[in-house]
């Protein structure tokens, strides 16, 4: 009787057990469902033969669960018009920093892997965007820890008496590691001379750098002769960092493409008339000013604000359907006026 | 309150069912209990037609909760309540999505503790000769009717007419209940409402 409500006992306990294994992805359902059913001595006789191909069944999750947040990032990074020789780069690095780790697995000598890097470019052309997917994909690939991006601009790093910049630089670093520190209008930290407290920022970032090398990605961006002069006068600077992308300004074609990217993405769809009217307005506004203004981050305004326009007019006029909740119609684009903002 | 679970492979029809039948049984507000990873119950409520939006897709493991409806079943002068629980869908191997492993598991769980389980099997995957095509299903089959009180549901009749091949299953399995419904349709409920009220 005693021996009886033991097995009882074993077995409840044995269920529970399989299916945590279950769970954890060691076993399969039938296997789970095997040992349910026939409620037998299932767990010893299998588990010692099965001990190595569960661990490696494992370790395949976690891969395949990787591989495919990675693709999704690669994909992410596809999907951004132009920007063709940057993505080529990024999937260069991203190799060489796979084949560094395979090699050192087969006790061969690496290279060291430093990403940090300088991003030039106008704004509105993309490079946080890029940053942060940088970001995410080094951690997919475990050269970052949590790839978070953490944005600085010299506010955030030069302080207001001697001493203070060097803490307050170190600590925007020790909150970004393990991530990406992303340094916005760099060239701004030599703006004030010999005797400014930014030259110490750029000091204590050199230093960190060194230290961190693997353990954080540092970008400096701004416009790009500005940064071409501030790297000039650091020759230190640009010799450790290796990586220098440059963000060209986008056609007026792509900038359209965007658009309508942009809108898909909300579920919108733009008609040829509006679409033509977008096209003349950036025309427009490229004619009279130039490069300099006027990229993607005025698109992200026009969209924003067409669809506000949208929605005021449908509520107004009250024809609610399909249709036209998907149409973004001529009268709903903002004019000249929101490239001002 | 005796518990009846609804099981079976994903996209079989297991929500929809769950609504539909709490519906036929006179529920006009569906209160659905939710049991939280973070170990408390939610409650949500919906009407069927709300319930049917947002709780039954096309997707395959759009379920991914256990979650249960209280229903109340006339028998004589007074009512029998009943929990039928809707769970997880099962399929083959090992999930790749840990957040799916995970519901899996608790499915499995529900499997070895309810007293009742109405399985549901897609009447596409039956074939001509009155086989159950897909292992998962044959495994729930071979652990429950060693166990438990158990039902299967073909689900889907409405998508084709296959009679023959239902009593071929019927012939092989004629110690089984087994009711042919549709679940979107609401098919075949009748049927069911007496044998809940039977068995549970």
């Amino acid at each position: 009787m005693i021996l009886l409500i033991s097995t009882k006992f074993t077995n409840k306990i044995n269920e529970k057990n399989v299916i945590n294994k279950f769970r954890k992805g060691e076993i399969s359902i039938s296997e789970a469902f095997e040992y349910l059913t026939n409620n037998s001595n299932y767990k010893l006789e299998k588990e010692i033969s099965n001990t190595v191909i569960k661990k490696t069944s494992r370790e395949d999750l976690q891969n395949i669960n990787k591989q495919e947040k990675l693709n999704n990032l690669l994909r992410e990074l596809d999907k951004l018009v132009g920007l063709e020789k940057i993505k080529e780069i990024i999937k260069e690095y991203l190799a060489f920093v796979k084949v560094q780790k395979l090699r050192e697995q087969y006790n061969l000598k690496t290279e060291q892997v430093v990403m940090h890097m300088i991003f030039k470019g106008n704004p509105g052309t993309g490079k946080t965007t890029v940053a942060r997917i940088i970001g995410k994909i080094f951690k997919e690939i475990g050269f970052l820890l949590n790839g978070d991006l953490i944005e600085a601009e010299r506010s955030d790093l030069v302080g207001e008496y001697i001493g203070h910049t060097a803490q307050k630089t170190k600590k925007v670093i020790d909150n970004a590691l393990g991530g990406v520190l992303f340094i916005d209008e760099a060239y701004a930290l030599a703006r004030g001379g010999e005797k400014d407290f930014g030259k110490e920022a750029i000091d204590t970032m050199v230093k960190a750098m060194e230290d961190y090398k693997d353990k954080i990605i540092i970008i400096l961006a701004g416009y790009r002769n500005e940064m071409n002069s501030f790297l000039e006068c650091n020759p230190g600077l640009r010799s450790r960092f290796a990586i220098q992308l440059d963000f060209p300004d986008y056609s007026i074609e792509q900038l359209v493409k965007i658009a309508e990217i942009m809108y898909q993405e909300r579920e919108y769809v733009l008609d040829s008339e509006s679409k033509h009217y977008i096209y003349r307005v950036i025309t427009k506004k490229r004619n009279k000013e130039g490069l300099n203004n006027g990229n993607a981050r005025m698109i992200r305004n026009l969209v924003e604000r067409s669809i506000r326009h949208q929605a005021k007019r449908l509520i107004n006029n009250g024809k609610i359907n399909r249709d036209n909740l998907l149409y973004i119609k001529k009268a709903d684009l903002p004019g000249e006026e929101v490239f001002y903002e | 309150m005796s518990d009846c679970l609804v099981t079976g492979m994903p996209n079989v029809g297991k929500t929809c069912f769950v609504i539909n039948f709490a519906e036929y049984m006179g529920l006009q507000e569906l209160k659905f209990y939710m049991k939280q990873q973070a170990g408390y119950t939610s409650i949500n409520s919906y009407s069927p037609e709300e319930a049917m939006s947002r709780l039954v897709s096309a997707n395959d493991n759009f379920t991914k909760n256990v979650q249960s409806i209280n229903i109340e079943i006339p028998a004589g002068k007074t009512y029998r309540r009943m929990e039928i629980i809707d769970s997880c869908g099962l399929t083959d191997g090992i999930h790749h999505n840990e957040e799916i492993r995970k519901a899996m598991a608790k499915t499995l769980g529900l499997i070895r503790k309810s007293s009742f389980i109405l399985h549901m099997i897609d009447v596409l995957n039956i074939n001509k000769k009155g086989e159950i095509l897909m292992p998962v299903d044959r495994m729930i089959l071979k652990y429950a009717l060693k166990e438990k009180k158990y039902a299967i549901l073909i689900n889907k009749i409405d998508l084709i007419y296959a009679s023959n091949k239902i009593e071929i299953l019927k012939q092989q399995l004629h110690n089984t209940i087994m009711i042919p419904i549709s679940a979107l349709y609401k098919r075949g409920f009748k049927e069911v409402k007496k044998l809940v009220l039977n068995y549970g």
